[in-house]
């Protein structure tokens, strides 16, 4: 993304590396196959790995720009993300709850983030090649 | 990363001519406003304080100047601050407090108690595809229920406060993403706030979009795949895309059309609507049929309007078929009433045009205010409109809101038919796209940026002024009194004629007959006991007319009876109100009732000796029907009066 595009001068201020930081992709991963263990109010930290998580991966795997005024399509993504997995869950017959629904969030986090590395890897190597 | 260098390049170029820097960050004037919306925020909450037990003369004010300091603090952070996006943000968590004050516990609104009743039983059945019968079609768009069950579920809130978040992180996006489509466009960026501004007066931005109905969260998604659109045609015409980047940004939007379809089938429609005049004249575009444009520009055009179209016809054509006959009436018949107005089409006894705010309450500013933003968008319309066609080289993509502006305009008429009324209203949260870009459209045409700066000052304060306007005039315009604010019980009303008492019959509804009852009422005490009592109240419909048993003089036919006991409705729930009180802008089962239930209808209930009576209070009576006995004693009472 540009300053045409995006939002200007703000884009320079305090980025949202905490949402788009593959390791943190990672982590909101594993916090979203997790979320049922976690006691009472812990289970709060799940929301912003629910809300961002998924849609971000998305976004890299696709290479669209991940940067800070992408946060609005990374929230939409996650949303229609969660949509998705719970209509392929429902039509399969499996009964949606924090179990089926968190595992598969997270797997399909986990897998867009290793796949966006995986194109990544094969890219350089192209390159390396042609060079 | 290249391809943000890429476009970088790129966009420097089409917008240096037009871009103005915000100044620089003065963070004495963020705080300043950030107080500004906080006091505000408190003028808001004192005004719904007030509400219940004052006039609307004496917290309408409060309300308003609550209002209006927030949104006028916002603009000023928004237009010449560094922080646009933020503060258009923050504008939307702001509007989501006059509804949240109307229904802080639990959903009052007929479409939000739908929803929420949809929802419940999606937890409780761990299963989409749910039914209530207060909303039939509900029941093939079930994805914000099923993204507010996922919330619900991996993070512990309850349903309720998992709704609420839901619509607040899709709320406070709308206004940044019309701040996004206008800079692809592209608009400099002061004017791209105002677009986002100007987004979050329309009609439905402070009451309708912030409840929990399929509507406030498709409306996200149908932006977000129009943000993603446009973008890519800015792209497209920096000539620094690749076939791969294209195709995968293309998937990007595949996958949200998918969303926005599961979710709600009148914003999908808006979004082709949206999506089709964009690929038509949106740049660039060489000739109509972009013969030059090359094979990548064409797919960058189109394909996400078919994407869009197809993803809506299969869900239709497979999953929703009932959509169709769902949707036909709120064009057919405001177009026959219109039709027959002009005497182009045979009248009807349901085409009565309506008296705009009769007994609505409101105070005259507000109807001034009303009938003024229409009028003034109509003028900037024109103005633009005529400019447009004598400043070729400004034109640049502005014949894309001006064409959604034209589309709102033919709109506006629509709302004086009765059934019109509530389809126009629902497209406004889409064609107010066009209406964000009309001010950057006028200042592009006429060149304000170059103009001197006392010009520029009185065009801030004038578009300051017509923004208040909008402000007052859409909310007045798109939401009645007893949907803005609570107060004393109103027969007839969704939002006030739930009372102390109906809570108590709720209650008991809930302990002695369970979760799930059935029961047949008229539509506001199913409202309520939908909300309070978690029953099923099957609505009235050509196979079940329930009508007939509070408006027929002659007792309920087999034939409804037979009905009542295959959908296995038990009891029968009366407000004897119904009686006493007439409600001309509400009907207790659909619009063609008549006009009053006759007092005997009510009373007899208590003699018929297949209805057992199970509760009663002041207003209200519960009925069990035991069916076996009402077969008995039909025959011998078929021609009782």
């Amino acid at each position: 993304m540009s300053r045409g595009l995006g939002d200007g001068p703000e884009r320079r201020g305090i980025s949202l590396r905490a949402a788009r930081d593959p390791g943190l992709l990672a982590l909101g991963a594993v916090l979203l196959m997790c979320a049922p263990v976690f006691p009472g109010f812990w289970r709060l930290v799940v929301l912003p790995a629910l809300l961002l998580a998924p849609g971000y991966a998305l976004l890299r795997l696709l290479r669209q720009p991940s940067d800070r005024p992408s946060i609005a399509i990374a929230v939409t993504a996650s949303i229609v993300l969660v949509i998705i997995v719970s209509l392929i869950l429902d039509v399969s017959g499996v009964p949606l709850g924090p179990v089926s629904l968190g595992l598969t969030l997270g797997g399909v986090t986990a897998v867009f983030l290793v796949g966006s590395y995986a194109r990544e890897l094969a890219g350089q190597q192209g390159r390396h090649r042609r060079t | 990363m290249r391809l943000d260098q890429r476009r970088a390049s790129v966009d420097a170029r089409t917008d240096s001519s037009t871009q103005v820097m915000p100044s620089p960050s003065n963070a004495l004037a963020e705080l300043t406003a950030a107080v500004l919306v906080a006091v505000g925020a408190v003028l808001v909450v004192w005004a719904y304080r007030k509400a219940p037990n004052e006039q609307i003369q004496s917290y309408d004010p409060i309300f308003w100047a609550g209002m209006v300091l927030a949104y006028l603090a916002v603009a000023w952070r928004a237009v010449s601050g560094r922080h646009a996006v933020l503060w258009l943000g923050l504008l939307g968590l702001f509007t989501l407090l006059p509804k949240f004050w109307m229904s802080p516990t639990g959903p009052i609104y007929y479409d939000e108690t739908a929803h929420y009743a949809l929802l419940r039983n999606i937890v409780s059945a761990h299963s989409l595809f749910q039914r209530t019968p207060l909303l039939p079609i509900g029941t093939y768009y079930p994805g914000m229920e099923g993204v507010a069950a996922a919330i619900h579920w991996l993070t512990g809130l309850s349903p309720w406060v998992s709704a609420l978040t839901l619509i607040a992180a899709a709320h406070c996006l709308l206004p940044v993403q019309i701040y996004y489509i206008a800079r692809a466009l592209p608009v400099p960026h002061r004017w791209a706030a105002v677009a986002g501004l100007v987004y979050a007066v329309n009609p439905s931005f402070i009451y309708e979009d912030v409840q929990f109905a399929y509507e406030s969260l498709a409306i996200l998604l149908m932006l977000t795949i129009l943000r993603l659109y446009v973008e890519a045609l800015a792209a497209e015409r920096s000539g620094g895309r690749t076939w791969i980047q294209s195709l995968l940004t293309s998937l990007l939007i595949a996958v949200i059309s998918i969303g926005c379809v599961v979710t709600h089938h009148l914003t999908s429609l808006a979004g082709i609507g949206l999506l089709l005049v964009g690929a038509l004249v949106l740049k660039p575009v060489t000739g109509f049929a972009d013969r030059e444009g090359g094979g990548r520009r064409l797919f960058v055009r189109w394909t996400p309007v078919l994407t869009l179209a197809m993803c809506f016809v299969l869900w239709v054509a497979f999953v929703a078929p009932s959509t169709v006959s769902y949707l036909l009436p709120l064009v057919a018949q405001p177009a026959h009433e219109l039709l027959s107005v002009v005497g182009l089409a045979k009248s009807t006894s349901g085409d009565a045009l309506r008296t705009l705010f009769s007994r609505s309450g409101t105070p005259g500013y507000e109807r001034f205010a009303a009938f003024a933003a229409p009028v003034l968008i109509a003028v900037g319309f024109l103005c633009a409109g005529i400019r447009w066609l004598r400043k070729r080289p400004l034109r640049g993509n502005l014949l894309w809101p001006l064409v959604v502006v034209a589309v709102y305009l033919v709109s506006v008429p629509v709302t004086v038919t009765a059934q019109g009324t509530a389809g126009a209203h629902r497209s406004w949260a889409s064609t107010y796209v066009g209406v964000a870009l009309l001010p950057a459209a006028l200042a592009i045409l006429f060149e304000l940026d170059r103009r001197r700066q006392w010009i520029k000052r009185v065009a801030a304060a004038g578009g300051a002024v017509v923004l208040v306007v909008l402000l007052v005039g859409n909310v007045t315009a798109g939401t009645p009194v007893d949907y803005r604010f609570p107060g004393p019980y109103e027969f007839g009303s969704d939002t006030r004629s739930v009372t102390p008492e109906t809570l108590r019959m709720a209650q008991w509804v809930l302990t002695h007959l369970g979760s799930g009852a059935r029961v047949v009422t008229d539509e506001n005490t199913a409202l309520a006991l939908t909300t309070h009592a978690d029953a099923v109240t099957p609505r009235q419909t050509p196979d079940l007319p329930i009508a007939e048993i509070w408006y027929d003089r002659r007792p309920p036919l087999p034939s409804l009876m037979h009905a009542l006991e295959q959908d296995r409705v038990d009891y029968i729930v009366v407000d004897i109100r119904d009686a006493q009180y007439v409600a001309p802008q509400a009907d207790l089962f659909t619009t063609d009732d008549p006009p009053v239930v006759p007092e005997q209808n009510i009373a007899r209930l208590a003699h018929w000796p297949w209805l057992r009576l199970l509760y009663s209070s002041q207003h209200y009576r519960v009925y069990r029907i035991d069916f076996e006995k009402y077969f008995s004693w039909y025959p011998s009472h078929a021609d009782d009066e």
